[in-house]
């Protein structure tokens, strides 16, 4: 059971003009290989933050970070992506999907960095088909719903396989039967395609899907639960 | 043999890592010019094209007047080279022996002596200083249009005419009106030269629509000569018609070796005006072709910095997906190329098949003749490339100030 994500000792404070707002207060933590880690919170508490910092979407202004055992926080834009490219799965809570490309167009493009296009179209389908949206394939974001937008994020998320998964409210403009059957395919991408997944909720009774469940206040983690999922 | 294996794997991982590079660039521009709004795309597209004619139009419209310049010239004043009297003398003396010398040499189409006197003619009591052209009717036709620009009347029917052709622009209200009238009303004007008086019917009106040609008066020799003797076998200047324009410096070196007595030039140095003209032409050229590249390089930055800055979303996300900034930056920059060649093609089609033939149909009336525009194709290819290099820089400039921007700030739409 190798360390995925380690956290040390991270804070994050914004500047709004003169007004200094902390977002994150020191915050440390382990992520181990095959975890479903939840964050959950208040609105503002810094769960969004957070995970930005694990995203390599931001750098924090103190602490380090190490994923997979690598120091990422001092290093440069060049390589942050390389490693966003191909061992991080970064889901946007809006989606952020792109509104001239088709699902599966949306969905292989990340690929296209490293394979051939058809290799990478290959893949996409399959992908789809697993999440059963390729029938969906060649509609543009803007004809697609809510919940079937977040599958293909989440499809676009899983195309160059990465190791760790990061989902920033996946389910929060979902209504429940589409958000229960994103959260389905998180739990089987956890269970059988051994990813590690960390997911920021603030909805209660999602926490269930975790094997780990910590809480964010004002910054901090204020408790670290298990959650009911035994990995 | 290994070596040549070498070789070519190294070649196939270049062309592979080129392909790399750019797959991810035309697979984005594929989408985007196939799902993009249309009527945005043809707006920039025409934008684009409106900023090339600019840059094109002024060009081709100056060198139309500088065409038009020395076609006149060349058609109604110098010919293709003008034979000069030597320094001291008025006159080039010995004329029909050097008419038929220069005739014999190759590429001379049509040589014409002429007198160029001051003058003044008198009509309907109005009085005015002309320069007075004295020719020889059927030499002059085969070297200057003169012939061909008669509106009114008729050129000289033979080199024994008695009479004259006048200029359109000699018309004026006091003594004439309406050209047709002219022969109906008063057919003969008085010409004075060198303080004697001639009265002499007119057989015919020219308009060159170069006011300085149009001034003038022509008069067959033959009148000139049984008036005044002294003019005899004489000429101020021959003319000289060659096959084609161009070939007049080696014509010079050709004509020098005959012995016609006089100073060979070309037309560009027979009329020094024209030259100062272009010069002053190419200043304000240089200088209108420096606003327009500025405007056109204006408005090219401001489309594509408003289309970047629409796309921010998009660049923030491929950002988080982890695309190479590189790989972004291409991609508009190749988008700009494909926009701005477009808008070329769409200028260029514009320009040809609308504004050029509009022009040759209405063309400009200004006092050395009808300008139409006239197409330098060197300058209008270097005007093309110029759009779609400024067209690069105003992709690249708001595509890299939009990569150096936080990702979060861009997807959040901060
Ligand atoms: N760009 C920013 N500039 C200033 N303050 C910010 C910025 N982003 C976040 N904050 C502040 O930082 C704190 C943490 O924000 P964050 O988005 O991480 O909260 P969150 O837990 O994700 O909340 P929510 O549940 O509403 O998504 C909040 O107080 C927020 O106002
Ligand atoms: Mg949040």
């Amino acid at each position: 059971m190798g360390e995925v994500i380690r956290v040390e000792n991270i804070s994050k404070t914004y500047l709004m003009g003169e007004v200094q707002v902390p977002a994150l207060r020191g915050i440390s933590l382990t992520v181990n290989n095959g975890d479903f880690l939840i964050i959950t919170g208040r609105n503002g508490s810094g769960k969004s933050t957070f995970l930005h910092q694990l995203g390599l979407l931001d750098r924090p202004d103190n602490g380090r970070i190490f994923l997979g055992g690598k120091d990422v926080t001092d290093m440069n834009e060049k390589e942050r992506a390389e490693i966003r490219l191909r061992d991080l799965g970064y889901i946007f809570q809006e989606f952020a999907l792109i509104s001239e490309l088709t699902a599966l167009e949306n969905v292989m493009l990340p690929a296209m960095m490293l394979d051939t296009t058809s290799a990478c179209r290959n893949r996409a389908l399959q992908i789809l088909r697993m999440l059963e949206m390729d029938r969906l394939k060649d509609h543009l974001p803007s004809q697609l719903s809510g919940g079937e937008q977040q599958k293909v994020a989440v499809a676009r998320a899983l195309i160059n396989d990465p190791s760790l998964i990061l989902a920033d409210e996946p389910t929060a403009n979902l209504d429940s039967i589409s958000a229960g059957e994103v959260l389905e395919i998180f739990r089987m991408l956890n269970s059988e395609g051994n990813h590690t997944i960390v997911m920021v909720t603030h909805e209660q009774e999602e926490t269930v899907y975790g094997n780990r469940v910590i809480r964010l206040s004002d910054g901090r983690i204020i408790s670290e639960t298990a959650g009911n999922l035994t990995p | 043999m290994p070596r040549f294996s070498r070789i070519k794997i190294d070649k196939d991982d270049l062309k592979s890592e080129f392909k790399k590079e750019v797959r991810i660039p035309f697979f984005l521009i594929v989408r985007h010019l196939k799902r993009t709004n249309k009527w945005t795309l043809a707006f920039i597209i025409f934008l684009m094209s409106v900023a090339f004619i600019n840059l094109v139009f002024i060009n081709s419209l100056f060198q139309g007047v500088v065409e038009t310049d020395h076609r006149q010239l060349i058609e109604t004043t110098t010919g293709n080279v003008t034979l000069l009297p030597v320094e001291e003398n008025a006159f080039i003396s010995g004329v029909e022996c050097a008419v038929a010398e220069i005739l014999r040499v190759n590429g001379v189409v049509g040589v014409s002596d002429q007198v160029v006197l001051p003058g003044v003619v008198e009509w309907t009591g109005a009085r005015k200083n002309i320069e007075l052209w004295a020719v020889t009717p059927s030499r002059e036709e085969k070297v200057s249009v003169i012939d061909d620009r008669v509106i009114s009347g008729s050129y000289f029917r033979s080199d024994d005419e008695t009479g004259v052709l006048i200029g359109k622009r000699l018309l004026t209200e006091e003594n004439s009106g309406v050209v047709g009238d002219i022969f109906k009303k008063r057919c003969a004007v008085t010409l004075e030269i060198g303080g004697r008086r001639l009265e002499v019917p007119i057989v015919g009106v020219f308009e060159t629509l170069s006011d300085y040609a149009d001034s003038r008066v022509y008069v067959p020799r033959s009148l000139l000569e049984k008036n005044f003797h002294e003019y005899t076998d004489r000429a101020t200047r021959l003319i000289i018609k060659t096959r084609e324009k161009g070939g007049e410096p080696e014509l010079v070196k050709k004509l020098k070796k005959t012995k016609a007595p006089g100073k060979f030039v070309t037309w560009q140095e027979a009329s020094e005006r024209s030259e100062s003209l272009t010069e002053s032409f190419v200043t304000i050229n240089a200088l209108l072709t420096t606003v327009g590249f500025i405007i056109a390089a204006v408005t090219i930055f401001i489309i594509m910095y408003v289309d970047i800055t629409h796309k921010r979303l998009e660049i923030g996300v491929l950002r988080a997906l982890g695309i190479k900034s590189h790989i972004i930056a291409t991609t508009f920059v190749l988008q700009t190329i494909v926009y701005s060649m477009f808008g070329v093609m769409v200028g260029a089609g514009l320009f040809f098949g609308i504004i050029m033939p509009y022009f040759r149909w209405k063309p400009f009336i200004i006092p050395i003749g009808a300008v139409e525009l006239a197409v330098i194709p060197a300058d209008f290819v270097s005007r093309a490339v110029a759009v779609v290099l400024v067209a690069i820089a105003s992709g690249l400039i708001p595509a890299i100030l939009t990569l150096r921007q936080k990702i979060l700030d861009e997807i959040m739409g901060r």
